[in-house]
């Protein structure tokens, strides 16, 4: 009806005049701003005007927001009249299109589209701006009928095209293809020689990729090729050395050349030569310190990423969700939430998927719930897709907090890949629903998705805590046999713990005894409670006697074998034992439970004496 | 460097603080990357001796001034049982001006917080009163400690009232007080459940007419009127 109006006020009024109100079109920013204008070009009729319609769809397109690309999208196909063929075949704007399209398999539809108007004439751009989208999507076989389409068009020989085949073919693996199109080239540039040399790089080929440096004078190669060359060498296997010395001949070193050399002395670990460079750095980026920050946390050294973090200006996102992810990859939820809560409130940068996926983690671990349905609140007032990541997280979270009515609800309305099943899964698993979740495993397979190893771990923990020991042990043979996926110790472990807690204790035995990989000390931990919990002191002295081998005994272990002694009164065993742990340091972790009341969290922890007058309330 | 870096990577701190020392006196101090890795090592020792040495290092160091490097420092000493080194190297922490906090965002406001430990709270002596007036309740109904749970050689009496101040049912009873009745309460606890607190809790279901979820690190469980949802089998 809108459109309708739109029309016939577009009739009534040519030709239009210009409206000042299209001055306004450079200035809108969001789709909040463009909202009043795109209201009066409606009632005025001016968004039936070709040429105005297409000024609007080109500022659209170079939109940030997806909301405006659509919107532009649906203003090309649905406004423009199919008689006026000024607009629809200049390829201007079809290219516009094709560029801002959010995937590429959307892209090349368009292009698709675009080739199938006689009166349309794709140039050169469309061209690349297609072979990119091939890129992207390792789409090779579309890519060679592109391919063929620019040899028997005009526009053979072009050079633009040329490195965009050559881009192509790496993407896809063809390092000789690409060879072929960049030796035929008469006149390369530098794109074509960093092109090919990348190829080579991420297609595992440094000889090749050595070579055509070498075969590039000093004064031909620019800082995209000494670049392109450390970072090959920098994410080699024992490249790091070559990486530092090429870096030191680079004759002009620019940023991302000490970047990429901080990254790789990170990534192998040497974080006091990274540490040296940044120092030396004479200009830091965000990327600089992200870098230094991350080393720091992966390597465990939480104070050091933390100052260095607290002496940064102007974080960006990107350095807070290494702060972040670095806090939870360590274990450290509730730093994590503290520092994601003075992002919020301290500064201008927004969370992204990131930041808002790292923070249900660590509310999954926390179970704040309050903090949960927070950030679920503020996904939802900012419209963002639930497709991928960020509604996984919601359905761990949700089922983690013990809101498996939320998780439902989310998955119901978030996709469907095998991540989100996956989270569903588990959240069933630890919820006791075993026979939902084997359920909902039929469901996936009908899906014709296919499961991995996280699916196999949920769907042998929802059998485990629900006593489905037949269903377990069916399940791991399909593992095995139906998917042909490799059981790891954790699908070990789960299988021994099926089989232990159901008192099979000699059979479990068996199968850790028939392990292809090595048992660590989880898998005779779990077979050792259940025989704590079974009273079996046979089978556990022969499981004491293989931990005892173990390097690191921990508390764990040391408390299984004080409680199985004490399960069957052994007393004096039972003061040897905690001997052991007070001579060697070991210290049992003490129990601590938590429930959160108006969004505080009020912990609790076995003999707590927090005030002071407990002791008084104990004796009572 | 690498070696001592290699050296503290594999935790032998002995050696590491050997070669550092070393490196010292030939005139290469310890670099300020290096030192929190030496650091980790030393603690890792549980030796305060060790830890000491460490610290010297880092005195001697561009760390000496960084807050929070010596932050950590103290709380290694506390842990460690050293509170004299703690409170000397607290003494003698540079101190900082507070940030100003004065801009908020709009777009999402910080709504949660942990109760601060010691941070006075009556409800929690309350809870403690309250844990002893369930257990007199839910005896009432019908139910038994079951003291092989406690798994140390003390009387019957005392193993009972060790089952009564378990962490969840502390938390329970803190829940209880602290919400409207019907609300269902989610406790949290870092280990698994006892089979004598299951069991309590179910009764405890039962006798307050709520539902109480309690998440152990193994699973959910569901309790209501009662029954548990993992059938007894966890």
């Amino acid at each position: 009806m809108v459109l309708l109006l739109a029309r016939a006020n577009y009739n009534s009024h040519s030709p239009p005049a210009a409206d000042p109100a299209l001055g306004l079109l450079p200035r809108c920013k969001n789709p909040r701003d463009f909202r009043p204008l795109h209201a009066r070009l409606i009632t005025t009729g001016l968004l039936c005007d070709p040429s105005v319609a297409a000024r609007v769809v080109l500022r659209l397109c170079s939109s940030p927001h997806p909301p405006l690309r659509r919107l532009a999208r649906r203003l090309f196909f649905s406004l423009l009249d199919p008689s006026d063929s000024s607009e629809r075949s200049d390829p201007f704007l079809w290219n516009a299109l094709i560029n801002s399209s959010s995937s590429p398999v959307r892209a090349l539809l368009t292009f698709s589209l675009m080739l199938s108007r006689a009166t349309v004439a794709a140039d050169a751009f469309s061209f690349s701006l297609a072979l990119r989208a091939c890129s992207r999507a390792s789409s090779l076989a579309v890519g060679l009928q592109i391919h063929s389409l620019i040899l028997k068009s005009v526009h053979s020989p072009n050079l633009y095209l040329q490195n965009a085949l050559i881009a192509l073919y790496s993407k896809c693996r063809l390092c000789g293809a690409a060879r072929q199109v960049f030796d035929r080239i008469p006149v390369r540039d530098s794109v074509s020689w960093n092109s090919m040399i990348d190829g080579y790089i991420k297609n595992g080929d440094m000889d090749a990729a050595e070579n055509l440096f070498d075969r590039l004078g000093d004064a031909d190669r620019n800082s995209v090729t000494w670049n392109t060359m450390i970072g090959g060498y920098a994410s080699s296997v024992d490249g790091i050395d070559a990486a530092r010395a090429l870096f030191d001949r680079t004759p002009v070193r620019d940023l991302v050349s000490w970047n990429l050399m901080i990254d790789g002395f990170v990534k192998c670990g040497r974080l006091a030569d990274a540490e040296c460079l940044f120092q030396q750095m004479p200009k830091r980026d965000v990327i600089s310190w992200a870098n230094m920050i991350n080393g720091y946390m992966d390597a465990g050294i939480i104070g050091m990423a933390r100052m260095l973090f607290d002496e940064m200006t102007g974080r960006d996102v990107i350095v807070w969700n290494v702060m972040i992810c670095g806090y939870v990859n360590n274990g450290k939820f509730v730093e994590a939430l503290h520092l994601f809560n003075e992002m919020r409130a301290e500064c201008d940068v927004s969370p992204d998927n990131v930041t808002l996926a790292a923070a249900l983690s660590a509310v999954s671990e926390l179970g704040r719930l309050c903090d949960g349905i927070a950030i679920h609140d503020y996904i939802k007032r900012n419209h963002l897709s639930l497709e991928r990541k960020l509604g996984v997280a919601l359905i761990d979270m949700y089922s983690k907090c013990g809101r498996l009515d939320d998780a439902l609800e989310v998955f119901e309305v978030a996709g469907r890949s095998i991540d989100h099943y996956n989270a569903l899964i588990g959240g069933l698993a630890i919820h006791g629903y075993g026979e939902i979740a084997l359920k909902l495993f039929s469901e996936l397979r009908r899906c014709l998705l296919k499961p991995d190893d996280i699916t196999f771990v949920g769907l042998l923990s929802a059998c485990n805590h629900a006593g489905l020991v037949k269903e377990g042990l069916i399940c791991f043979e399909i593992m095995r046999r139906g998917y042909g996926l490799e059981p790891k110790l954790q699908h070990y472990a789960c299988v021994v713990d099926i089989l232990g807690r159901a008192g099979h204790l000699e059979e479990a035995w068996r199968l850790i005894e028939s392990m292809p990989i090595e048992p660590n000390d989880v898998v005779w931990r779990s077979l050792l409670s259940s025989c704590r919990t079974h009273g079996n002191f046979q089978i556990g002295q022969r499981i004491m006697e293989k931990l005892l081998g173990w390097s690191g005994f921990n508390s764990s272990s040391y408390v299984l074998l004080s409680n199985l002694y004490a399960s069957v009164g052994m007393w004096r065993d039972v003061s040897e034992i905690r001997m052991a742990m007070k001579e060697k340091d070991v210290r049992k972790v003490p129990g601590c439970s938590w429930v959160e009341v108006d969004g505080i969290i009020h912990e609790f922890v076995v003999g707590d004496s927090s005030y002071s007058q407990a002791q008084q309330v104990y004796s009572v | 460097m690498h070696e001592l870096e290699r050296l503290c990577n594999e935790g032998n701190a002995k050696e590491a603080l050997r070669l550092a020392e070393q490196m010292e006196k030939e005139g290469s101090p310890t670099h300020v990357a290096i030192l929190p890795l030496l650091l980790q090592a030393c603690v890792e020792t549980h030796s305060l001796a060790f830890v000491r040495e460490a610290h010297k290092l880092v005195s001697r160091s561009q760390l000496t001034n960084s807050k929070l490097v010596l932050s950590s420092l103290a709380s290694v000493y506390c842990k460690l049982g050293s509170i004299e080194d703690a409170r000397l190297l607290f003494d003698e922490m540079p101190q900082q001006p507070q940030p100003n906090r004065t801009k908020v965002s709009s777009k999402l406001k910080p709504t949660q917080r942990t109760a601060a430990k010691g941070e006075v709270d009556p409800k929690r002596r309350e809870a403690y009163e309250k844990v002893r007036e369930l257990h007199r309740e839910i005896r009432a109904i019908g139910y038994v400690p079951d003291t092989k749970y406690v798994l140390h050689d003390i009387d019957e009496e005392a193993k009972e009232k060790a089952l009564m101040y378990h962490s969840e049912r502390l938390a329970i009873a803190y829940g209880l007080i602290s919400t409207p009745p019907g609300t269902t309460l989610r406790i949290m606890k870092n280990l698994r459940i006892c089979g004598d607190c299951h069991n309590a809790v179910k009764f405890i279901s039962k006798a307050v007419e709520r539902e109480i979820i309690v998440r152990d690190n193994k699973r959910f469980h569901h309790f209501r009127d009662g029954v548990c949802s993992c059938g007894d089998y966890w």
